[in-house]
């Protein structure tokens, strides 16, 4: 038995490491190679020619000279937007971008927080499979992914509750994520249970066993929720829309909201922008590629290094939604 | 002489609890899975964890069930200054308003228009993922795959403000960068045909690349030995593509196709919303752009709650159809 087991081992051995000898790079390979490199392309450009754009002079963009190598060099379009150089005698005025970026930064900061621990909040309990009213409280959670109230009674509920146009309004009507909320859960339950019994048996507690087992050992999937909950907040438009309509509410709109408005400004007329491009003038112009660039590049630096992490997460999302 | 002496009982005395402990948890889980304790016993050693879900469920009772009530108002007359149980019901037996948005002419475009693009999202932008995960997976370098993989996912992480600021500088119709570059001028976000086009290509270029990760871990579950088995057989990459990895990720297709069949009458806001002009309105209007406009900007409460419960209820119709439908077919469904 063992014999003809270890000959079968053997045999689908040598298979393989003949599949890997014949393994030589073929024209087809190279093919697929070349289809990559242009999908990557198609990706990469786009954000090449804004960078271009916002660092070149405001000449070269009207004329339409630049693709995405910068033409007229210059940070001109920087300096503008982060309120530089300051005049001399004066204090520095940060201007509304800097502003906005900086309300969106601590936005980010706080919703990730708040998120991430309701989140685990909510996730712990839920693995103890004997928990009393654990399906019920299951169920409620998984209803609300299936169905929802819609956009104007969660709006009246916020109206109804004073929150409209404070910036609560931003942080707590989407706070938890069901999505979410299910790969955390389906990620502690992964975590062996043999190591909550030892903890339990040590006299540990619920709350210990979380803090010093599951926690430590779910780094990763805590980094990808994170930054889905972080990526969430600064892309977030369409709450600030609905939500922050007084004038009064204006310092607290997050930048994609200001750079929406300031695009939708910037041209007189809808269809003039269809026609033209959003920007009506070359400075503007160079200035609106800055300010894109500072929107997004925050997000750009951080994602590539959680991938490994981040992959993991969508994955059992997929297997357990 | 008493100290390791003392140090020893205490240390046995400890061990000896703490297995009597053990003895008694285990012997209480085999009895009874479900903590055979009496109340008092259990919420004593497990409040902890109703104390961490009393947030969450806070959340969710205020910011998504409490909303639930305002539903009522979809079929009473529009006024929010008292709550919608004191308000009285509308004529037709409280569904008016279901009525009045039916005949509705800006909600019959945004009922169409959402289908529409839906549907040409479904058709043309579900392969492409599949497609694109089958040619990464062919793809022989691990670390140009890599590489790869990390540019393609870049574009998920831009928000729809930041994709139409830049897609209608790239594709405007005198000065864009493409139309330079082709020697046209094609007005790519002002006609409606053209503007449904860009929204379709822009809505795969920002989420194929993501999407692949899905189709991807299925690939890598799919045993290496059918693909040395296929190539023993003699099939070459078409027929390994064709009769092996395609096969192996069809649960996972099927299971993507009921998610996106359940949202044909869903629609995203900052899609449409940021990349939409006046010129277009009659392709680009949605259900939700509808809602909002209706709704939020004109104050017209009822109707539009009307419409979102509309949207909702068929959302969940046909995401239960979608599923018996695929569990009739042997496939494993999403639950």
């Amino acid at each position: 038995m063992s014999v003809t087991n270890e000959n079968n081992h053997l045999s689908s051995k040598k298979l393989r490491d003949g599949m890997i000898k014949s393994k030589k790079t073929k024209a087809g390979d190279l093919i697929i190679a070349g289809i990559c490199f242009l999908l990557m392309l198609l990706c990469l450009l786009p954000m090449l020619h804004v960078l271009a754009c916002s660092l070149s002079s405001a000449d070269a963009l009207v004329k339409n000279e630049v693709f995405i190598w910068p033409k007229g060099w210059n940070t001109a379009a920087y300096d503008t937007v982060l309120g530089l150089p300051v005049p001399q005698g004066q204090d520095y005025v940060p201007t509304k971008y800097v502003t906005s970026m900086g309300w969106t930064a601590i936005l980010t900061v706080i919703c990730t927080l708040l998120s991430i621990t309701l989140t685990i909040c909510a996730a712990y309990p839920l693995t103890y499979t004997n928990l009393k009213g654990g399906r019920f409280i299951n169920f409620i959670i998984l209803f609300t992914m299936y169905f929802s109230a819609g956009t104007i009674p969660s709006y009246l509920l916020l109206s109804r509750m004073n929150m409209l146009n404070t910036p609560y309004a931003l942080i707590f009507p989407n706070c938890i994520s069901v999505f979410n909320v299910i790969i955390m859960r389906s990620f502690f339950f992964g975590v062996p249970d043999s190591l909550r019994e030892a903890a339990e048996i040590d006299g540990a507690g619920p709350i210990r066993v979380l803090i010093r087992v599951y926690l430590p050992l779910s780094l990763p999937v805590i980094a990808t929720l994170s930054l889905f909950y972080a990526v969430g907040r600064w892309n977030g438009f369409s709450d600030a829309l609905m939500y922050l309509k007084t004038s009064d509410s204006e310092k607290y709109w997050p930048i994609q909201l200001l750079l929406y408005n300031v695009i939708k400004n910037s041209t007189q007329t809808t269809e003039q922008a269809a026609q033209e491009g959003f920007f009506a003038n070359g400075v503007n112009k160079t200035i609106q590629m800055a300010t894109v660039m500072f929107a997004t590049v925050p997000i750009l630096l951080v994602y590539p290094w959680l991938q490994r992490y981040f992959v993991t997460g969508v994955t059992i999302g997929a297997v357990k939604g | 002489m008493t100290a390791p002496d003392i140090h020893g009982n205490q240390e046995t005395e400890g061990s000896a609890l703490r297995s009597a402990k053990a003895a008694e948890l285990s012997a209480v889980r085999k009895k009874n899975p479900h903590m055979g304790f009496s109340w008092k016993t259990y919420l004593r050693r497990y409040w902890t964890l109703y104390l961490l879900l009393l947030l969450p469920i806070a959340f969710f009772i205020i910011f998504r069930y409490t909303p639930m009530t305002y539903i009522l108002l979809a079929f009473k007359k529009n006024n929010i200054l008292v709550p919608p149980w004191q308000v009285d019901w509308v004529k037709n037996n409280g569904f008016d308003w279901f009525i009045k948005a039916f005949k509705d002419r800006g909600f019959n475009t945004a009922l169409r228009n959402t289908i529409f693009l839906n549907l040409l999202d479904l058709f043309i932008g579900m392969p492409m993922p599949i497609l694109m995960a089958i040619l990464l997976n062919e793809l022989a370098f691990p670390k140009y795959k890599r590489i790869t993989q990390t540019v393609l996912y870049l574009p998920h992480f831009l928000s729809w403000v930041i994709i139409s600021s830049i897609t209608l500088r790239l594709f405007a119709t005198n000065d864009g960068i493409i139309n330079k570059l082709l020697g046209t001028q094609i007005p790519f976000v002002g006609t409606e045909g053209n503007w449904r086009a860009t929204y379709i290509f822009l809505g795969i270029w920002k989420e194929c690349g993501w999407n692949t990760i899905i189709y991807l871990a299925a690939l890598t579950a799919i045993s290496p030995e059918l693909y040395e088995a296929a190539e023993v057989d003699g099939a070459g990459r078409w027929r390994k593509i064709w009769h092996v990895t395609l096969p192996g990720i069809r649960p996972t297709i099927i299971v993507l196709l009921i998610m996106n069949l359940g949202h044909i009458l869903g629609s995203e806001f900052d899609r449409p919303f940021t990349l939409s002009n006046k010129l277009v309105e009659g392709a680009s209007k949605t259900i939700s752009i509808f809602v909002y406009e209706r709704g939020i900007m004109g104050q017209q409460y009822a109707l539009s709650t009307a419409v979102g419960l509309f949207q909702s209820v068929v959302c969940v119709i046909f995401l239960l159809l979608s599923n018996s439908l695929a569990k009739k077919f042997g496939e494993r469904g999403i639950w």
